[in-house]
């Protein structure tokens, strides 16, 4: 993945260009994430990870449709779809967490610490978990609250990369080569297509165009020459 | 992939006797002994915060003898103290808790000094310490699993020659997992667990608790875990440590 690419033998192949484009998304979210342990505003990584994550649904929900499910009998091409289901679980987990606001990294403690209560306790607290989190809030301090959200935050940030890097490695090592045998260069030329341009979006280049705008010069010929032949995939 | 970062200066405070004691604030005091989990706390951030960053410095193709080294050093501590601390902790918590033989005791004594408020919101706050106090055990076990899961991933690499990329990121990720899961629990025993244990705890026993959490009499060098602290010290603290050290080495006062 991190060697530079200077030719698309196949179609499919622009999956390495998508694949560094990531990168540099999810890098830059996560040096957000990284800011953001410091205290401050969180817009900035908002954006980005808002923009990460969804160029990330859409790309595994292409690839379901158009590249592995095509592929039967296959179990590498299953275990691409499983951790596309985990990333999503992942990624849906984080939105959810951020959208908790400053005490969310607290509320993982409070469910936590209710949970390992025994029984009896267990019951009387369950209903407050609320109260116990304001009560929380007040004994601990605004401040210390929003640090620990902060290195939480950043910890769920870089557990979603990890999982992206892993997957993207595991993709390219086991399916790509799958995709090409099994697959003809229109098909793979098909997928290519799906891949970047989104054909019900308002904007339909919203994936190439960004993809263009995270490679080198060298590359972005290669992704214009390959968008170039979309031509020859009918509609 | 992409270089992973650092900060070198995370935005950390800790909580430290009655007050608030910023990362870089100096602890010139022990308002009682087992306050010394103060500057047990302080070395363990310091130490976590090296083992991060040794795991930004892994090299792919490059030895992880350099992150071993260090996570050994942080790790080998973690689990003694850990172990310790249950042991120790857990015992006197559930004494402080309702149904323990000083929980009526805590309860009043709170009760006296629960800041101006209702009734039901000081009830309320009192609920909440024991709940987070008694979380503390769980706290213990899950610092442990995170431990294992960095082992996990060191012991697969056993008989590589050089790192690859993946295990860097694996060991970076479950680092961070560790230290976070670490802060919290430095967060929550300095904010829970101290206020209790110091309103039910005699000084004598306080004192008793710090020499087994500092002084490992099972182990060839029973000086380790403090002179692991110590290392991590600023002179000033280490003089308040060896302060402590003084008193805990002091033979008891036989009885008349």
């Amino acid at each position: 993945m991190t060697q530079e690419i200077t030719r698309l033998d196949s179609p499919i192949d622009v999956m390495y260009l998508m694949h560094e484009a990531f990168e540099a998304a999810s890098a830059r979210t996560e040096a957000l994430a990284a800011e953001g342990e410091k205290g401050g505003d969180l817009k900035d990584f908002e954006e980005s990870f808002g923009f990460w994550v969804k160029q990330l649904l859409y790309h595994a929900t292409t690839e379901d449709t158009y590249m592995t499910d095509p592929l039967t009998d296959s179990q590498p091409a299953r275990d691409n779809e499983a951790e596309h289901a985990e990333l999503a679980r992942q990624g849906g987990e984080l939105i959810e967490f951020l959208d908790k606001g400053d005490s969310a990294g607290l509320e993982e403690n409070v469910s936590a610490a209710i949970f390992a209560l025994e029984e009896q306790q267990h019951k009387e607290l369950v209903e407050k978990a609320q109260e116990v989190e304001q009560v929380l809030r007040k004994m601990m301090g605004e401040e210390r609250v929003l640090t620990r959200t902060r290195r939480h935050l950043y910890r769920r940030v870089m557990a979603l990369r990890v999982l992206e890097f892993d997957h993207f490695e595991n993709e390219e090592a086991f399916v790509l080569p799958l995709v090409r045998e099994s697959m003809t260069e229109h098909e793979m030329l098909a997928v290519a297509k799906h891949l970047l341009l989104d054909e019900g979006a308002d904007d339909p280049r919203w994936i190439i165009d960004w993809v263009a705008s995270e490679l080198q010069p060298v590359q972005r010929k290669l992704l214009s020459d390959l968008e170039a032949r979309f031509s020859e995939v009918p509609a | 992939m992409g270089l992973i970062r650092l900060r070198e200066d995370t935005f950390r405070h800790h909580l430290c006797g009655e007050g608030v004691v910023a990362m870089n604030e100096e602890i010139t005091r022990l308002d009682s002994p087992i306050d010394v989990m103060c500057l047990i706390h302080r070395a363990m951030a310091a130490y976590a915060a090296t083992v991060e960053r040794e795991a930004t410095r892994i090299e792919v193709r490059g030895s992880l003898q350099p992150f071993r080294s260090a996570f050994n050093e942080w790790a080998s501590a973690l689990l003694h103290l850990s172990e310790v601390e249950v042991e120790l902790l857990t015992t006197s918590l559930r004494r402080c808790l309702p149904g323990g033989e000083l929980g009526e005791q805590i309860e009043r004594q709170m009760r006296a000094v629960a800041p101006s408020g209702t009734d039901e919101e000081g009830q309320a706050e009192q609920q909440v310490m024991k709940t987070m106090a008694a979380y503390s055990e769980e706290e213990h076990r899950e610092l442990v699993e995170k431990l294992q899961d960095v082992l996990e991933v060191l012991d697969g690499e056993i008989g590589r020659q050089s790192v690859i990329d993946r295990t860097r990121q694996h060991l970076y990720v479950r680092v961070l997992a560790l230290r976070v899961a670490q802060d919290d629990h430095i967060e929550n025993e300095r904010a829970f667990v101290l206020p209790l244990l110091r309103r039910a705890i005699g000084e004598p026993e306080q004192l008793d608790m710090a020499r087994r959490l500092l002084i490992d009499e099972g182990s060839e060098s029973p000086d380790w875990i403090l002179q692991w602290v110590a290392r991590k010290l600023g002179p000033g603290e280490r003089g308040v440590l060896a302060d402590l050290e003084a008193r805990i080495r002091k033979p008891p006062l036989s009885a008349a």
